[in-house]
């Protein structure tokens, strides 16, 4: 579980966050919507401890992310923004890289390996060093690094980006398989389509600041409009440039 | 939990390294091929020196000068050759080193008794042909003091009257001594393998996880910065000190085996196994330090590249000794042993030199190393938790 609560941060005379609460529950999909620059990957980066906020405080699982980073890691995985691998090690010396340092027992890391491989379809990779690889293999590493240690606390940035059907249909079981287990589930994503497939909870953030945070019925309702992308124009006040009259 | 986390940093970074053939190549070039040219530059050196005893003489207008000419023929390990048409391209053209040319009026001015003038053809800026140089102008001096003691005991004065002051070199460098003070140099070739071979693996660590993208998902594991710090210096160390060692053993062991006897010299007594030992036990720890200092300079650093001309800045902590010896001679200094590179250079200088300075020293120097590093690695670590290291802001 992940309370956030009146986080604020500044980049010099910048307010990239300004007021941001809310809370991701455990065995619920959130998504953490909003236009460029709207403060996503500033809350996501405090979230995880390697930023300190001006302000507020954020909890995973009771734990303060500020005085007790290590501890709250433990029970994160994240995938972040740069998903940047180590060119000469092969998929699966990734994953174990990432379960040693978590401290995991061979045969649990050996289990939780062949599990991931298997279900984000990096069978014919495994063994081949990353260099080469595509974006969308690159992505899939990335996020099976980020599972190894089976964390009660899911956090993903834009986590299909650049991936194909295949792997976009694997990603959403993962997601779901992980929510049914009551796993706490934090994505942020720009496909509507995908958050409304997915998620049972959306949080919009504009300028630094929660616009909304409730089901997708309720910010379809709140908004007025039928579709997830017009209440989420309509909400953050984003409109495209450029559109016919 | 933070020593596990350190070791499984460490095998990484040692399994990347390892991998990576090209900068395994390359290290070990730079470990090896350095004390090797080195060598073969000494030798050629020493060669040379020996053959300057040997001086080939050409010379223009021996017509003009037959009695010099006979003279320089009656000295030691002189061969007069007849000079080519035009010296001075000769000399520019390394086809002579020195040419002695003989003006048309010396017969004429030296009957007269007046100063007869020869030249000297020879290109100072070649340091090859100096001692040769210096060999001719000493014949050539040393004729006219001759002629000038005949004509003053003919007009029935003393010759010393007109050498009231005279000096007389003693040289006391011997070919053997030059070899000894060659060697002083190869400490410095060890410790500039400790600093070069840190640098793939410290850069590679820290600017080239930020540049990757592979920073922030390390530091997203549960483990502290000075944990995964540790871990990288530990592998910078393990592939710097193995350089050393390498730079070590090879450049011994290149001086050894050079054929010294031929060249009339002899092997010096302090290439042996025991020199290796005592300089693997300065030098391997200084690894840690040289380590632990680029790793830190290295995380600055915002790309690769930049890290990479760190290389260039770092190139005088090795030649440090030096800069110090212009105020402070090294030799029976052992006390110098805490401060890097210039403590361990004071104590090869003195094994290199025939001594045997305490174990204490040794000691004192890697403990010194060791706490130096200590500094610059929780410096690193804490500029891994810095978010302008971490996001590039």
């Amino acid at each position: 579980m992940i309370e956030v609560s009146a986080l604020r941060k500044r980049f010099g005379a910048i307010d990239a966050v300004r007021d941001v609460s809310f809370g991701a529950d455990n065995g619920c999909v959130t998504a953490l919507l909003g236009p460029n620059g709207a403060g996503k990957t500033t809350t996501l980066r405090i979230l995880s401890g390697l930023m300190a906020a001006d302000g507020g405080a954020v909890r995973v699982d009771g734990l303060d992310v500020a005085t007790d980073p290590v501890a709250a890691r433990r029970r994160m995985g994240m995938l972040p923004d740069s998903r940047g691998l180590y060119p000469r090690l092969t998929a699966r010396e990734h994953l174990e890289y990432f379960g040693r340092l978590h401290g995991l027992a061979r045969h649990t890391l050996n289990r939780r390996c062949d599990e991931l491989v298997t279900d984000l379809g990096l069978s014919d990779i495994a063994h081949r060093r990353v260099e080469g690889f595509s974006h969308g293999e690159r992505t899939k590493v990335a996020l099976a690094r980020a599972l190894i240690h089976e964390p009660r606390n899911i956090i993903l940035d834009e986590p299909t980006n650049g991936l194909d059907i295949g792997s976009i249909r694997a990603v959403r079981a993962i997601v779901h398989r992980l929510r049914d287990e009551g796993r706490c589930l934090l994505f942020s994503s720009h496909v509507m389509q995908e958050v409304s497939a997915l998620c049972d909870r959306i949080v919009v953030i504009a300028k630094g600041t929660v616009v909304i945070d409730g089901t997708p019925d309720a910010v379809r309702q709140r908004a007025g409009c039928d579709s997830l992308e017009d209440a989420f124009v309509a909400l953050t006040g984003t409109e495209s440039v450029g559109r016919p009259a | 939990m933070n020593v596990h986390a350190s070791r499984v940093v460490l095998w990484k970074e040692l399994l990347d390294v390892v991998r990576d053939r090209k900068a395994v190549g390359l290290m070990l070039a730079t470990a090896i091929l350095s004390p090797l040219i080195y060598v073969a530059i000494q030798m050629i050196g020493a060669i040379r020196q020996r053959n300057t005893s040997a001086l080939v003489l050409p010379v223009a207008g021996v017509e003009h000068a037959p009695e010099l000419v006979d003279w320089l023929r009656q000295q030691t390990e002189v061969d007069v050759v007849s000079a080519p048409a035009d010296p001075a391209a000769a000399v520019r053209n390394r086809t002579a080193d020195v040419i002695l040319v003989v003006e048309p009026d010396f017969g004429d001015r030296m009957s007269r008794g007046v100063t007869a003038k020869v030249r000297l053809f020879a290109d100072t800026s070649r340091t090859a042909s100096a001692a040769k140089l210096a060999r001719t102008r000493a014949l050539i001096d040393g004729y006219g003091l001759q002629l000038a003691s005949l004509r003053l005991t003919a007009r029935g004065i003393a010759p010393e009257v007109a050498a009231p002051v005279r000096t007389e070199d003693v040289d006391v460098s011997s070919l053997d001594q030059r070899l000894v003070s060659a060697l002083l140099a190869l400490p410095i070739f060890f410790a500039a393998a400790a600093l070069m071979c840190s640098m793939p693996v410290a850069v590679d660590a820290t600017a080239g996880e930020r540049e990757r993208g592979s920073l922030e998902p390390l530091l997203l594991n549960p483990l502290t910065s000075g944990a995964i710090v540790g871990g990288k210096w530990l592998a910078a160390s393990v592939v710097s000190g193995s350089m050393a060692l390498c730079c070590v053993v090879f450049s011994i062991g290149a001086f050894q085996l050079v054929p010294w006897h031929e060249f009339g010299m002899r092997t010096p007594p302090v290439l042996n196994a025991r020199t290796v030992w005592h300089m693997l036990a300065l030098y391997v720890p200084l690894s840690l330090f040289m380590s632990a200092l680029t790793i830190c300079l290295a995380t600055f650093s915002r790309s690769f590249k930049e890290a990479q001309s760190l290389g260039a800045v770092l190139m005088p902590v090795p030649l440090l000794p030096f800069v110090v010896s212009f105020f402070l001679p090294l030799m029976n200094r052992p006390w110098l042993a805490p401060v890097p590179v210039v403590g361990q250079f004071a104590l090869a200088a003195d094994v290199l030199g025939g001594g045997s300075p305490a174990p204490l020293w040794y000691v004192l120097a890697a403990t010194s190393d060791l706490a130096m590093a200590l500094v610059f690695v929780g410096l690193a670590a804490r500029l891994f938790r810095r978010e302008s290291i971490v996001f590039g802001r």
